[in-house]
């Protein structure tokens, strides 16, 4: 009696890991997107009522910090296929679940942190375009910085990702 | 990879001819001034021409105070051809023509005239305006207003504004007076917060009622005193008045419009007009006045001598030029020149920023680098095709110039690349020839893949990793390069010798160790080892004591980390690959499930495809182009590009709206 709940636990634990995993990674790495740009967004609306002209070039500079949301997201899609929670079904054990829910975690953790500074580094550059609109381009490698190392995070996810073993 | 050769042109005009030489400098945009060496020159000798430059100044700002009012009216052509700077080109005397400025003073004093009866209009509309909102709560006041504000010889009438809770409290005081004050208040205007109560009461009994209310909280209602009949008939005049009003306000608005469209164009040549007339009056005033002649310095690009000498020819007989060479101590702008296919990054290097005039470009290094890796980073060849044939077609149908241009030609070279990268990993849309049976019979394009990020990312890490220790290489050897060439062997064996013996032996270490590299690990270790002395034994070479020398050239040793990070920087190349292929994979895979759905699926599947896709693309070219740029930045310029360089900005036909023909 005993071993059929266990088993049946492990059957369900394994998926659920994931989902946990996934949810963080989508999560996090999106709330952080939202608040960096939200950051950026003030930023924005506060030179655009000087000069409404700079809505282009200041939407590029707080559009930078969404890209984390975009990696959370992408990594969430690809756990959950991973374990066939979407797409063809395969068998998890708890361990394999355990493991690609811990491989959420690097995009989830760096991708919340890095938006909300990169966020902060935009606002800054916007309100550096506002002055100087020819330096545009150091504008835009400033925030990029930061994102360095939401990119590494995604990286070592996905790196993750690939090394378990299914099935 | 190089700098234009600059040479000093000195000019000397007679007066007579200034402005014509001038214009011509203009006209062919190559000769920056230098400015300074004004010593000789006597203020009387400028009078004349600040006076013009006071004048265009004046004018300038009328016409700026033109378009900022016309601007919400007139109708612009706008859009693309204008963001890409194609301009409508008109010939000079075209526009020494249409820029008129007896019209444009005619045209102003109307548009001022129009300004100013559209600015009364407006604040009488909001008088009356005011004035019918605060007769509105009266409206049921059955008195003239004269009553309030004029009174009779012998009773006067107040209005006041009294908390609901109170006017019970304002009528009992009131009533105490008897038949010296009679109380009204105005049914129907009672909201919750304040009542409107009318009081006449006789003159004699003035001081009796403002001592009876006084302490309460009401407030008087002052009457303007042109208000004399009953409230309902002051509302309606003013309705009349406000109706009238309205149309005049409507009547301004379309005069001018009518006169919009006109005025606009007016402005756009005048400004363009008598702003390059500006710049050269100010170029001419940096020069070198006497009483009869003009001396002025330029930069020039040594090519250009021979058009600058043919171009000026015909006053040749009023004119001297004496040219000479930039000497040690001049410090002459810089203007890059490269082979066509480097040019378009050109942009990319100045906005860091330029080299100094005795430097390296290291423009054309950037460029292949840059062109690659944006293919990389974006990664997916119907996104690449995409993209590069909108640009394509945007510069074939459109007149584009300068900075736009070569930025469209990195976009078009980066995105072919993207393209090939893309081919070469099988990433159409991500993968839609899997996802999709309808697309199969596109199955063959994958005999072309080599490479499988999504599965075998280590080896694209690897591929990456590589690109990157090439650039870093390359770049320790243009700072090589540079010591040599200034005389500083010692320093590029040392410093730039030294390492890349150490990162070169380490990497083949490492190499050697998996087998990768059919060679004993032993020669690398030892090699490695001679690098690693090499570093120890000359970095601390500033250092004064022995044990100084010793330990910094150890510590120097540390470095190796930063060596590290760079190059695991460039892993970003496969993560950002991926994420476009991911991306584009998760699109698919939306779509697919969508598609699933009777009757309306396809359809959602199709919507889902073409704006998930099109998203895809916006996020990947920022992505890819800024990461790009950034590798070339802060990896590959931080090993040895000192950016102090100034720009080559030369005097020249500068235009907003039109653009002058035959340049």
């Amino acid at each position: 009696m005993e071993s059929i709940i266990i088993s049946t636990m492990a059957e369900q634990l394994g998926p659920a890991f994931v989902v946990l995993g996934a949810a963080l990674a989508a999560g996090f790495a999106g709330s952080g997107s939202a608040w960096g740009i939200g950051v950026a967004n003030e930023a924005a609306a506060g030179i655009m009522t000087e000069d409404p002209k700079k809505f282009v070039s200041a939407l590029i500079l707080l559009a930078l910090p969404g890209t984390q949301g975009i990696y959370g997201f992408l990594v969430a899609i690809f756990a959950l296929l991973k374990a066939g929670i979407i797409g063809s079904p395969v068998a998890v054990t708890v361990w394999q679940g355990f493991a690609i829910g811990a491989a959420c975690l690097p995009i989830a953790i760096s991708g919340f942190y890095s938006a909300i500074w990169q966020g902060r580094s935009s606002a800054a550059s916007i309100l550096l375009v506002s002055k100087r609109p020819e330096e545009m381009g150091k504008a835009i490698i400033l925030p990029a910085m930061c994102e360095t190392y939401a990119v590494l995070g995604l990286l070592v996810s996905l790196l993750m990702l690939n090394g378990i073993k299914i099935g | 990879m190089a700098i234009e050769a600059m040479r000093k042109i000195r000019v000397a005009a007679h007066k007579s001819v200034a402005d014509d030489v001038w214009n011509r400098i203009q006209r062919i945009g190559c000769c920056q001034v230098i400015p300074g060496g004004r010593e000789h020159t006597e203020e009387r000798d400028l009078e004349s021409l600040r006076t013009r430059a006071r004048g265009l100044d004046d004018l300038m700002s009328e016409v700026r105070f033109v378009m900022r009012f016309l601007e919400p009216y007139a109708a612009k052509k706008g859009g693309l051809a204008e963001a890409l700077g194609d301009l409508p080109e008109v010939s000079a005397s075209a526009l020494d023509a249409m820029a008129s400025r007896e019209k444009f003073l005619k045209t102003a004093v109307a548009v001022r005239a129009l300004e100013k009866r559209a600015s009364d209009a407006k604040t009488s509309l909001s008088r009356v305006t005011g004035l019918i909102a605060s007769l509105a709560p009266l409206s049921s006041l059955p008195y003239s207003l004269d009553f309030y504000n004029r009174g009779t010889e012998a009773v006067q009438g107040n209005l006041f504004s009294v908390p609901a809770a109170l006017v019970d409290e304002f009528k009992s005081r009131v009533s105490s007076l008897g038949k010296d004050a009679e109380i009204y208040v105005l049914s129907g205007e009672m909201n919750d917060a304040a009542g409107v109560v009318s009081v006449i009461y006789a003159r004699h009994a003035a001081e009796k009622f403002s001592i009876a209310v006084s302490g309460i909280q009401a407030s008087r209602i002052e009457i303007p005193s042109q208000m004399t009949a009953l409230p309902r008939d002051e509302i309606s005049r003013l309705e009349k008045e406000l109706s009238g009003l309205k149309a005049e306000e409507a009547a301004i608005t379309s005069e001018i419009k009518n006169i919009a469209d006109d005025a606009w164009k007016l402005c756009e040549v005048c400004s363009d007009k008598w702003s390059v007339e500006r710049a050269k009056l100010e170029a001419i005033l940096d020069g070198e006045h006497t009483e009869q002649i003009i001396v002025e310095s330029f930069w020039i690009p040594e090519k250009k001598l021979v058009d600058f000498k043919s171009a000026v020819s015909p006053w040749k007989a009023l004119t001297d030029i004496a040219v000479s060479e930039p000497t040690e101590g001049d410090e002459p702008p810089v203007l890059l020149k490269n082979k066509k296919f480097f040019a378009p990054v050109e942009p990319l290097v100045s906005m860091f920023g330029l080299p100094c005039y005795r430097g390296l470009d290291p423009t054309s290094i950037v460029a292949p680098f840059f062109y690659i890796f944006f293919g990389i980073c974006f990664g997916d060849a119907a996104y690449g095709a995409i993209v590069a044939s909108a640009l394509i077609f945007l510069l074939l149908r459109n007149r584009v110039a300068g900075t736009i241009r070569k930025f469209m030609l990195v976009l078009i070279i980066s995105n072919i690349c993207a393209v090939i990268f893309g081919a070469l990993t099988f990433s159409w849309f991500g993968d839609s020839i899997t996802s999709f049976s309808f697309l199969r019979f596109l199955a063959p394009l994958e005999r072309i893949k080599i490479l499988d990020p999504m599965n075998d990312p280590m080896t694209m890490l690897f591929v990456s990793l590589a690109f990157g220790f090439v650039q870093i290489f390359i770049g320790l050897a243009i700072a090589m390069y540079d010591n040599i060439r200034n005389g500083n062997v010692f320093a590029a064996f040392a410093d730039q010798g030294g390492w890349m013996i150490f990162l070169c032996s380490l990497v083949l270490l490492g190499l050697a160790t998996t087998g990768a590299v059919p060679v004993s690990a032993e020669v690398f270790r030892m090699t490695a080892a001679v690098g690693a002395l090499i570093l120890v034994a000359t970095q601390g070479r500033d250092k004064k004591n022995i044990l100084g020398k010793l330990f910094s050239g150890v510590l120097s040793l540390y470095n190796v980390t930063g060596y590290l990070g760079d190059l695991l920087s460039y892993s970003r190349l496969l993560a950002l690959g991926l994420s476009s292929a991911a991306i584009g994979t998760v699109i698919n895979l939306l779509a697919n499930l969508v598609s699933g759905v009777p009757y309306v699926g396809i359809l959602f599947g199709i919507l889902i495809f073409v704006l998930g896709h099109a998203f895809g693309i916006a996020v990947n070219v920022l992505g890819a182009f800024v990461h790009s740029l950034r590798l070339q930045y802060v990896e590959f310029f931080g090993k040895f590009y000192s950016a102090s360089g100034e720009e080559f900005a030369p005097l020249a036909v500068k235009t907003q709206y039109v653009r002058l023909a035959g340049e």
